[in-house]
């Protein structure tokens, strides 16, 4: 016999989880001991459209194949199936009936099911799995009755998948050893129950974009809540949390500031600034990296032991003031151990008279960003304004990475303003917005590429604007 | 062990044909298979690889000095695998993934097995015949019988091409 052909039945099937469903079909045909090998793989995976499509034709089909793994008593690992543009529904969920309970006797352990219309209950009973993704159900009481103990559920999640209140709850009451929970619904459904989790002594990674999460579980590592809402116990400590993003949520964020996050690296907030502003303090030692984009200038100051840390912030107004550029500068100013970029955008119509009386007052170093981004603001000759407002709360190292086409334009502008150092108003103003600034270069680099920044012509930017990034270098005299 | 004397252990790796090989224990232990051996304590001589043979086991060392050069990178990592099955052809690759297997080392397992899936996909069922010497053990009638069954899977664009 070939090489190939010859090869253990578990090696072969190792390579045929790679092929796409439609060839690995094909390969029925090359010679009689092919003839089964593809429908006995371990990863039985009926996702892909064309093969559904054309597989719904024949209920039996599927049928046949699942009678063989069990004839054979082959364990499918992963069953994976998207029943969507069914039109034969109820064949299929009797089909479900019957192979989920024989299945789980060969030891399923990873069921991911997208479809939409009503839970065969039978599902819940299947006690081997460890996996269970579900898309697009619609759950009924008779399906939580039958539900066993998952006592090897690590992972559920429950995508789009509709339920009365109190029912995940009952969920999660049987999952004991979850490490992951993921429940993404859509955003206008309405929940009014909080959904406890402090009995999951494992939970890992919790992720969502709806319900009241009451969250205490130390063993947690990863939060992503989406339009959700939070409840922390005060004072509580999170001896595991790695990555903490939050998304709109809608309760304050002020119980935050009363506990402790020992290894958190990574906080991100999204857009959490409604209806209060946020003040926060956290008390995170280890502190790798901390985004946050928001309308509202956040008031946030960090405990923390780290020596290299970075800030992201994005800053988005709803309306331009000087004291929403004071508040940026407080904001910097606390952030100062890290190394802080800056980007503020998503400017209506500037009233120049609103910004332009930030006054460099105050006796402190001035801030210093790694990098600023300031977006193309309207009109475009406010800009030299915005820059002077924004050279009075921070000193820039930078100002970029510009890498779009659409950006040329308004990067000709700034090196009009930056490197000819002209301005409408050639007056005090422009002593004003230059006053310390010693030096201006222009540099390029390929993008995505880690080379090095290397002086450059506006024109050779504009000729390589899409291959190209581009930022200016500022160098500021010594002040005080 | 290696990190308290500060110079790195080498074993000693013998392939079926007698042929061998030093190696750096911290690349080595990617071989699940040798890690057991070195955690047994059964590393201290030469180790006896009984189903690889020298040309297939040095091809694997060389992947294994490669890999863990690498930092944690998984993108780096998967680029230089990608690299050095380049120009492998499929006798080699068959060798390889029958030792990755034998070594337990899943990562290349991985990677082998995919080359190979992708040397097949949208190909033709007579060029992967002919690719793989397969011999067609079918008649006729029975050959287009199971095309006619998956009749489906025959739709569309198929390439003889070797690329």
């Amino acid at each position: 016999m070939d090489r190939i052909s010859e090869l253990p039945k578990d090696i072969l099937h190792r390579i045929l989880y790679f092929l796409s469903p439609k060839q690995v079909v094909r390969t029925s045909v090359l010679s009689k001991s092919w003839r089964y090998d593809w429908c006995t793989r371990p990863n039985l995976d009926f996702s892909d459209m064309d093969f559904i499509v054309k597989m719904q034709e024949s209920v039996s089909t599927v049928n046949n194949i699942l009678q063989r793994y069990y004839d054979q008593r082959l364990c499918i690992q992963k069953l994976h199936r998207s029943l969507l543009l069914d039109n034969n529904l109820d064949r299929w969920v009797s089909l479900l009936k019957t192979w989920t309970p024989l299945l789980t006797l060969t030891g399923l352990k990873k069921f991911r099911l997208v479809y939409f219309g009503g839970m065969p209950a039978e599902v819940f009973g299947a006690e081997s799995l460890e996996d269970l993704h579900l898309e697009g159900f619609t759950f009924d009481e008779k399906g939580i009755e039958r539900m066993v103990v998952f006592k090897r559920l690590r992972s559920l999640c429950l995508r789009h998948v509709k339920f009365e209140d109190d029912v995940l709850q009952k969920i999660i009451a049987s999952c004991p050893l979850i490490e992951t929970l993921n429940v993404e619904g859509y955003c206008d459904w309405e929940w009014t129950s909080t959904i406890k989790l402090n009995d999951l002594r494992n939970l890992k990674n919790l992720k969502s974009n709806i319900f009241t999460f009451e969250i205490h579980p130390p063993s947690l590592e990863t939060i992503d809540i989406r339009c959700g809402d939070i409840r922390l116990h005060r004072g509580a400590v999170f001896y595991n949390l790695r990555d903490l993003y939050l998304a709109r949520v809608g309760s304050s964020l002020d119980h935050l500031s009363s506990c402790k996050f020992p290894r958190l690296e990574c906080l991100d907030l999204y857009d959490c600034g409604r209806p209060e502003e946020i003040q926060l303090f956290i008390d995170a030692p280890n502190i790798v990296c901390f985004k946050c984009n928001e309308s509202r200038v956040p008031s946030i100051s960090f405990a923390t032991t780290s020596r290299e840390w970075k800030s992201d912030i994005s800053l988005t107004p709803d309306e331009f003031s000087s004291s929403w550029f004071l508040k940026i500068k407080e904001l910097l100013k606390s952030l100062s151990r890290s190394k802080i970029s800056l980007t503020i955008g998503g400017f209506d119509y500037i009233v120049q008279e609103n910004i332009n009386t930030v006054q460099d007052n105050d006796c402190d170093n001035p801030v210093v960003v790694e990098c600023l981004r300031l977006d193309c603001p309207y009109p475009l000759s406010s800009f030299s304004y915005l820059l002077n407002v924004t050279f009075g709360i921070c000193r820039p190292r930078n100002i970029g990475n510009f890498h779009e086409q659409a950006d040329a334009e308004f990067v000709a502008f700034q090196w009009k303003i930056l490197m000819q150092r002209e301005s409408e108003n050639q007056d005090e103003f422009a002593h004003l917005l230059f006053r310390d600034l010693e030096d201006v270069s222009f540099e390029m680099k390929e993008r995505n590429r880690e080379d090095q920044w290397r002086p450059a012509s506006l024109s050779e930017f504009i000729l390589n604007c899409r291959q190209s990034e581009s930022r200016f270098a500022l160098k500021w005299r010594e002040t005080l | 062990m290696a990190a308290e004397t500060g110079t790195p252990t080498t074993l000693t790796l013998k392939s079926n044909d007698d042929e061998l090989f030093s190696v750096a224990e911290s690349a080595a232990i990617l071989s699940v298979t040798i890690r057991n051996m070195v955690e047994d304590g059964c590393a201290g001589g030469v180790i006896p690889l009984d189903n690889v043979d020298g040309k297939t086991l040095a091809s694997v060392i060389t992947y294994m000095n490669g890999i863990s050069a690498i930092p944690a990178d998984e993108e780096k990592k998967k680029s230089y695998r990608d690299k050095f099955l380049s120009d492998k052809d499929f006798e080699t690759l068959a060798d390889m993934v029958l030792a990755a297997n034998y070594l337990n080392m899943s990562c290349l397992m991985d990677a082998v097995s995919a080359k190979i899936a992708q040397v097949m996909e949208k190909k033709s069922v007579g060029w992967v015949r002919r690719k793989f010497g397969i011999e067609n053990d079918y008649t006729p009638e029975e050959e287009a019988a199971v095309k006619e069954e998956h009749k489906w899977t025959f739709e569309g664009v198929e390439t003889d091409d070797d690329n």
